[in-house]
């Protein structure tokens, strides 16, 4: 895997160091007519970060990635490449390259002609393409699929085309847009950690929009979680899910028992948003006692749902508020835990608890 | 189960159960079209290229002979209308598709899908025309102090009067449809990331369209090209009205039926445009780039 990988390095990935802003949104604005995808958006990503834009559908994640690579231009706002100024740089002549979400693969070349189609473009020596060419496949193991064409392939494989062909131009950054959506479950979980090592390697920024929040936790270094056009919170995947900064961000990543108002009052016992994550409280019988620095509250069971891993349970506080509450699936089969209709205390630390405002 | 619904729609139930039945019953008008109507008056026609007239009578006589053949290869003229023929179909193929490109080009990825539905309207909507009236109307365009000369007379030229030229710009306008559509049909095909991908590959304009776009756009091309070349290619009409006194292939036939009343050698004729197309359809399909349909 050295061999290859050490090919693929991006010169500049070499001097890396940390804090150095590769790719830079100042005060970016997209309309679409009337419509405001983007609104004033200033970020950096980091050299050498596996960045994540993660939002639902409409939030402007993939207009930010689009207008990195050169796809859209900002309405107002400029967009800094390594230090250089790029608003106005047409996308062929950007250091960037695109995995495209359904891959964009040329029908009419075989695989070798794909990877092999910047190299062509750039006029590099037929000798030192078919080399470069040879080791982007190696390292994305499709040595033995050179010739055929993306429509004999299959949906991962294309997948890995489509990344040797970005690859092999050493980008400065890859932008990846929703790469693994496409895939069934099962491989894109495997794809998950094959991205991920890969991005470690060849030290290459990698900047990706994905809707999926497992996968921006599993994957990012850091990520921007988008809602409206608008950066809702950046951080570190620990960041956004153990520290929300907005009711969107912890009720968008993973799941999240929030209370505001009369019932944050009823529950928490002051005003105010406050979160608590479904496994960080525990069930206990109704007439047990929560351990020392814990909260309490009296609920009733409404539903169990074995989910594999885990059970599910939900539960109707008496203070007002649904809840989900879940909790590893070995121990709920170890001691039959309380049922539906039961009535319980939820214990939880005190430290769990998250504020929003 | 085949109680109830069976006896409510008898013959329905019953062709659910005959397919053979019931492909008969949706091709059996058609075939019957097609084989006697079409493909009979076509093996007639073709017959009678080795039939002979009476050169007494005129009356057409039944004896196979390759005479008309012979004729057709060995007159210089007739070489010569068949050259001038082909050249004629190949230039309005050549402008249908440098007119036609940016046209489709435009419509397919630039327009607004409102404004793209307008485009074809408006390509289409000159189809309802009479063929007559537009190329009288190219004609009257052409004539000496017409539109054309008025447009070129700051230039310091004139029109090209009636003649080739002439029949070339109207058939190019005649025909132009047929280039546009297929054309329209294949561009809206190739999705915009592949566009796009080849542009982030570091590819220009130029380059996406000789490396991208044009394999791709190829049996649209062809298709588009099959309609403009051998529409020329059969036209009779444009050239008497804008083409002067010159001749193309399809004069040597209708002349031939009309004031020459030898059909079997306009039937011979008729062999010329046929060879010709499906010559063109094997040099296409040897290149392969059909397969990818």
């Amino acid at each position: 895997m050295t061999g290859p990988v050490q090919a693929l390095r991006s010169p500049s990935g070499l001097d890396a160091g940390p804090g150095v802003a590769d790719v830079r949104l100042e005060a970016v604005t997209k309309r679409f007519g009337d419509v405001v995808a983007v609104h004033e958006l200033t970020l950096d990503v980091h050299r050498g970060e596996f960045f994540a834009l993660l939002g639902p559908s409409g939030s402007g994640k993939t207009t930010c990635l689009r207008m990195i690579g050169g796809f859209e231009r900002p309405t107002a706002g400029r967009i800094w490449l390594a230090g250089t100024d790029v608003t106005e740089v047409a996308p062929f002549a950007r250091e960037v390259n695109t995995v495209f979400q359904d891959y964009a693969l040329f029908p009419h070349m075989t695989v070798e002609q794909n990877v092999g189609y910047g190299l062509m473009v750039a006029r590099v020596p037929k000798r030192e393409r078919q080399e470069r060419v040879e080791q982007a496949l190696a390292t994305v193991r499709l040595n033995a699929f050179g010739s055929r064409r993306p429509g004999q392939l299959s949906g991962g494989q294309r997948q890995r085309v489509a990344l040797a062909r970005a690859l092999v131009n050493r980008p400065k950054v890859l932008l990846l847009d929703e790469p693994l959506g496409a895939l069934d479950r099962k491989l894109r979980e495997q794809m998950q950690v094959e991205l991920t090592l890969l991005q470690r390697d060849v030290g290459i920024t990698f900047v990706f929009v994905t809707h999926d929040q497992d996968e921006a936790l599993t994957m990012a270094d850091r990520i921007a979680v988008f809602r409206d056009g608008r950066l809702e919170q950046v951080g570190t995947p620990e960041d956004v899910y153990d520290r929300p900064e907005t009711p969107f961000v912890a009720d968008f990543i993973g799941t999240s028992n929030q209370a505001a108002g009369a019932a944050a009052v009823a529950v928490f016992g002051s005003e105010g948003h406050f979160a608590l994550r479904p496994e960080r409280i525990r069930v206990l019988a109704a007439a047990g006692a929560p351990g020392p620095g814990e909260v309490a509250a009296p609920a009733q069971v409404v539903d169990v749902v074995f989910a594999g891993a885990t059970v599910r349970r939900v539960v109707t506080l008496d203070a007002g508020p649904t809840w989900v509450v879940t909790a590893p699936a070995v121990e709920a089969a170890a001691v039959p835990g309380p049922r539906r209709g039961d009535r319980v205390l939820l214990a939880w630390s005190e430290d769990a608890v998250r504020r929003l405002g | 189960m085949d109680g109830g619904q069976g006896l409510v729609r008898p013959a329905s139930t019953w062709l659910y159960r005959h397919t053979t039945a019931r492909l008969l019953a949706l091709l059996s008008l058609p075939v019957l079209w097609v084989v006697v109507a079409y493909l009979g008056a076509l093996a007639t026609m073709l017959l009678a290229a080795f039939w002979t007239t009476n050169s007494f009578t005129g009356a057409v006589e039944h004896r196979l002979t390759l005479a008309n053949f012979r004729t057709l290869v060995e007159q210089p003229v007739y070489r010569s209308v068949a050259l001038r023929s082909l050249g004629v179909a190949a230039l309005v193929t050549v402008v249908d598709v440098l007119i036609a490109l940016p046209m489709a080009y435009y419509m397919a990825k630039v327009a607004s899908p409102r404004a793209r539905r307008l485009l074809v309207v408006a390509i289409l909507t000159p189809l309802w025309a009479s063929y007559l009236v537009k190329a009288y109307a190219w004609r009257v365009m052409l004539a000496n102090g017409g539109v054309v000369d008025w447009l070129l007379a700051p230039f310091g030229t004139h029109g090209p009067g009636f003649g080739l030229t002439a029949t070339i710009v109207t058939l190019s306008y005649l025909w132009l449809p047929f280039m546009v559509l297929p054309l329209f049909a294949g561009l809206e095909r190739i999705p915009d990331p592949l566009l796009e991908a080849s542009a982030d590959q570091g590819a220009r304009a130029t380059r996406t369209f000789r490396s991208v776009v044009l394999p791709l756009l190829f049996p649209a091309l062809v298709a588009g090209s099959i309609f403009t070349f051998s529409l020329s290619l059969g036209d009779y009409i444009t050239v008497k009205i804008v083409g002067g006194t010159s001749q193309l292939a399809s004069n040597v036939i209708y002349d031939n039926i009309t004031t020459g009343g030898n059909l079997p050698f306009a039937s011979a004729a008729a062999f010329f445009p046929i060879l010709v197309m499906v010559g063109y359809l094997v040099a296409v399909r040897r290149t392969g780039a059909l397969k990818e349909l």
